[in-house]
C-alpha cells in the first residue's frame, strides 16, 4: 500500500475517533451532566471516550502495519520511547505515593501521558532522521 | 551498507518522490536509504533492483567489501 493511502486511511478513522473521545471526555467531566445521571448511566457514559481511544489506537496499529518499513521502524521506536518514559514515571511516582505525601495521580492520566511522551519521541526521531513530516 | 542508489536514481532522472512512488515507499524512506541511515529489507532491496534492472549487489555492498558498481 502506498504511504499516502495508508495515511489517508489512518486519518479517516483517527479524526472521528478523536472527536468521539473529546466529546466523551467533555460529557464525563461535566459535573452538571454527571449529577443528572443515575449511577448505572455513568458506567455507560465513561465507555464513550474508551470507544474513541480504541478507535484511534486501532487506526494507529493499522497505520503501523500499512506504512512503509522505514516509517514503521520510527513509529515503533517512538511508541517504545513513549511506553518506556510512561513506565519510568509510573514506577517513580507510584513508589513516591507509597512512601511520601506526593498527590495521588489518577490512572486516567496514563493515556495523555503516553501520548505526550510518544509525541515528543516522534518529533525527536523525525527531526533526527530528517523525516519530520512523515512522523506527524 | 553502502549503496549507489542516488547515482542510479539521478541517471534515470527520477526524484526521490518519484522513486518512492515506484517502490511504494515514502520520499523520506528513499532519502534515508540513499544517505545510509537505513538499510532496506530484502524484499525492498529486490524491488529497488527490479526498478533499475540490475542485481542487488550492483546497488548495495557490504562496507567491508568493494564499493558498489556505478
Amino acid at each position: 500500500m502506498s504511504p499516502k493511502l495508508a495515511r489517508t486511511r489512518y486519518m479517516k478513522l483517527f479524526i472521528p475517533s478523536m472527536i468521539l473521545y473529546l466529546v466523551g471526555i467533555f460529557l464525563a467531566s461535566t459535573e452538571r451532566i454527571i449529577d443528572m445521571l443515575p449511577d448505572g448511566a455513568i458506567y455507560g457514559l465513561v465507555i464513550i471516550p474508551a470507544i474513541g481511544v480504541f478507535g484511534w489506537i486501532y487506526a494507529q496499529m493499522r497505520f503501523v502495519k500499512e506504512c512503509d518499513e522505514y516509517i514503521r521502524k520510527m513509529q515503533i521506536e517512538a511508541i517504545l520511547y513513549g511506553v518506556c518514559a510512561l513506565m519510568c514515571v509510573a514506577t517513580v511516582w507510584g513508589l513516591l505515593e507509597f512512601y511520601t505525601n506526593v498527590p495521588k495521580l489518577p490512572i486516567f492520566f496514563a493515556l495523555p501521558g503516553f501520548y505526550l511522551f510518544y509525541g515528543l519521541a516522534g518529533a525527536y526521531l523525525g527531526w533526527k532522521n530528517k523525516a519530520m513530516c512523515a512522523m506527524l | 551498507m553502502q549503496n549507489s542508489l542516488k547515482t542510479l536514481r539521478a541517471s534515470k532522472g527520477l526524484s526521490q518522490q518519484a522513486l518512492g512512488e515506484l517502490l511504494d515507499v515514502s520520499r523520506q524512506s528513499v532519502n534515508a536509504i540513499e544517505t545510509g541511515r537505513y538499510d532496506p529489507s530484502l524484499p525492498l532491496a529486490f524491488k529497488i533492483a527490479r526498478v533499475f534492472d540490475c542485481a542487488i549487489e550492483d546497488i548495495f555492498t557490504d562496507e567491508s567489501s568493494a564499493p558498489p558498481a556505478e
